[in-house]
């Protein structure tokens, strides 16, 4: 995500289709980012989707003030989103299929099982849980950048990930 | 670290790079900018969320005035009875 902040600048003078260079510029890793928390990429781009809408409004609003990073901003809104996505699943009865025959143009079988796989390994951790591991072992970020992400302190991060890992140790562990 | 915890993370690190190539969907950006197009336009979407926040404060303020009304209401219904009777005493 290169340097965003000229059309971040004009989407908050009014320049609505200058937000297409913040979508061209972020959506691969967004989606990406959402695909491999929920499971899927037609969720993922539900929810990017929604996130970006978020975005613009707080661009128009004012409500991003512009001093914080744009990437790192779009990230916790997607996060956010994701976790959210993540909790309503938890209450609802799990779909059917559909979702894997509709992505079946998005991603190849290898990518689709392994999206698969990661889901279920990683179904039965909290959301926020789940959320933090794939930042930190699956995007590679670092604990900080992740506690700027999250809103919370890095030993909250730090704690997330051992009770993540310790669920996962668990699991591996259960006849 | 574990072996349990390096086996945690080679299945991780396994999973990350059979899903680096994944995106959405051609058509992605467009469907984005039609539902960015389909907001208010700026000057109302600036308007919308700074009323949500008053939300809370108009409707006590609705309240109040709903309070003050009835009083007032009150106070002229005991001021006009008053004056009847005056009236009636002085007929």
């Amino acid at each position: 995500m290169d340097n965003l902040g000229e059309a971040v600048e004009r989407v908050r003078a009014g320049d609505t289709a200058a937000f297409q260079r913040i979508v061209d510029a972020t959506s691969a890793r967004l989606v990406r980012l959402g695909a491999r928390m929920l499971g899927n990429v037609v969720d993922a781009e539900d929810v990017v989707q929604e996130a970006y809408v978020k975005a613009y409004r707080a661009l128009v609003t004012g409500e991003f003030d512009g001093r914080a990073n744009v990437a790192t901003w779009l990230y916790r809104i997607v996060t956010n989103q994701a976790i959210d996505a993540m909790r309503g699943r938890a209450r609802r009865p799990k779909p059917t299929d559909t979702a894997d025959e509709t992505s079946s143009e998005l991603a190849s079988a290898e990518q689709k099982l392994a999206l698969a796989e990661l889901a279920d390994w990683m179904d039965e951790l909290p959301p926020d849980q789940r959320a933090t591991l794939v930042l930190k072992a699956v995007e590679g970020m670092t604990s900080p950048e992740i506690a700027e992400i999250l809103q919370c302190s890095e030993g909250a991060v730090e704690q997330r990930l051992v009770r993540a890992r310790a669920a996962l140790r668990k699991r591996s562990e259960a006849p | 670290m574990s072996q349990d915890d390096a086996d945690i993370d080679v299945r991780l690190a396994r999973l990350a790079d059979a899903t680096a190539e994944l995106r959405p969907r051609a058509d992605f950006t467009s469907r984005v900018m039609q539902r960015i197009e389909a907001q208010p336009a700026g000057v109302l979407v600036a308007l919308q969320l700074p009323a949500r926040r008053f939300f809370p404060i108009s409707m006590l303020a609705a309240a109040l005035a709903l309070l003050w009304a009835v009083s007032v209401d009150r106070q002229l219904d005991e001021a006009m009875a008053t004056s009847d009777d005056m009236e009636l005493a002085a007929w």
